[in-house]
């Protein structure tokens, strides 16, 4: 939408993209809080929305929205049922983004923006695409096609990979999934145990208890699918 | 409604800044 100058807004979108995209009609949530460290002001318009985003719908904008987790879903296509099963490490993707504004607070600058493999398919790739005129091929290009390449191969290694590791708006968003809205519940009366959603979940979820309220739950509906007896569904809290 | 609220106090100003920030392309952070 942002191809029109009308239409590139000051609102911050809730999952994780590249406002360097000529396209672009939103803020990165993860850009915007970077801007607003080095500018030393707090970011209270983001903070604001990502809260509302995610009280009404928790981590569901990482399953039924983002740009770059449709990548990795695309990817999963290429990979089929042969994902490596790895432990899911919820705490990483905190680290990550303390780690974010901690180099933004330092450097002053928005490091993360310039290794973000979702600036560099959105961001990189797609000005350059749009501006033809402006195709070089520099060290700070060279370095966004290596993160980008990096998290491609290990997406097909490992299903999700990104947004259940290292994805800062992940952690940002599955903070709220204990308290949205919108949520998956069991019926425990319903369930035996069976462990097919387990099984289909794409990012890993190893615990009945956790579909839902992890903060890996991206509330994508695969294990609603998945389950035979329909023990699980989507529940909007009142 | 805390967050609404909050998001509301900071419309007024943030709303351009981030209007800004999409408007104007950071060329360092897309590799150019």
């Amino acid at each position: 939408m942002g191809f029109i100058r009308i239409f590139k807004t000051g609102f911050v979108c809730p999952f994780l993209y590249c406002y360097g995209c000529p396209f672009a009609a939103f803020g990165c949530p993860i850009g915007i809080i970077q801007n607003f460290v080095t500018y030393g002001q707090v970011p209270w318009f983001a903070i604001g929305s990502l809260g509302v985003y995610g009280t009404l719908l928790g981590r569901a904008f990482c399953g039924w929205a983002c740009p770059f987790g449709a990548l990795h879903d695309l990817l999963s296509y290429f990979r089929g049922d042969k994902s490596f099963k790895v432990r899911p490490f919820w705490y990483i993707k905190f680290i990550m983004l303390f780690i974010v504004l901690g180099a933004a607070w330092y450097a002053m600058d928005t490091v993360f923006c310039k290794y973000c493999p979702a600036g560099s398919l959105f961001g990189a790739i797609f000005f350059r695409l749009r501006y033809p005129q402006s195709l070089t091929f520099n060290l700070p290009f060279a370095i966004h096609m290596f993160t980008l390449g990096l998290t491609i191969v290990l997406a097909l290694l490992i299903s999700r990979f990104w947004c259940r590791y290292l994805c800062p708006m992940g952690a940002i968003a599955g903070a709220f999934n204990k308290v949205s809205i919108v949520n998956i519940s069991l019926d425990e009366k319903k369930c035996k145990e069976c462990f097919v959603c387990l099984e289909t979940c794409g990012m890993g979820i190893t615990k009945l208890e956790d579909i839902g309220s992890s903060t890996d739950c991206i509330l994508c509906g695969r294990c609603i699918e998945a389950c035979p007896l329909k023990a699980l569904s989507f529940t909007i809290k009142k | 409604m805390a967050f609404l609220a909050l998001m509301m106090l900071g419309v007024k100003e943030d709303y351009l800044i981030v209007q800004d920030l999409v408007r104007i392309v950071c060329t360092s952070c897309i590799g150019l």
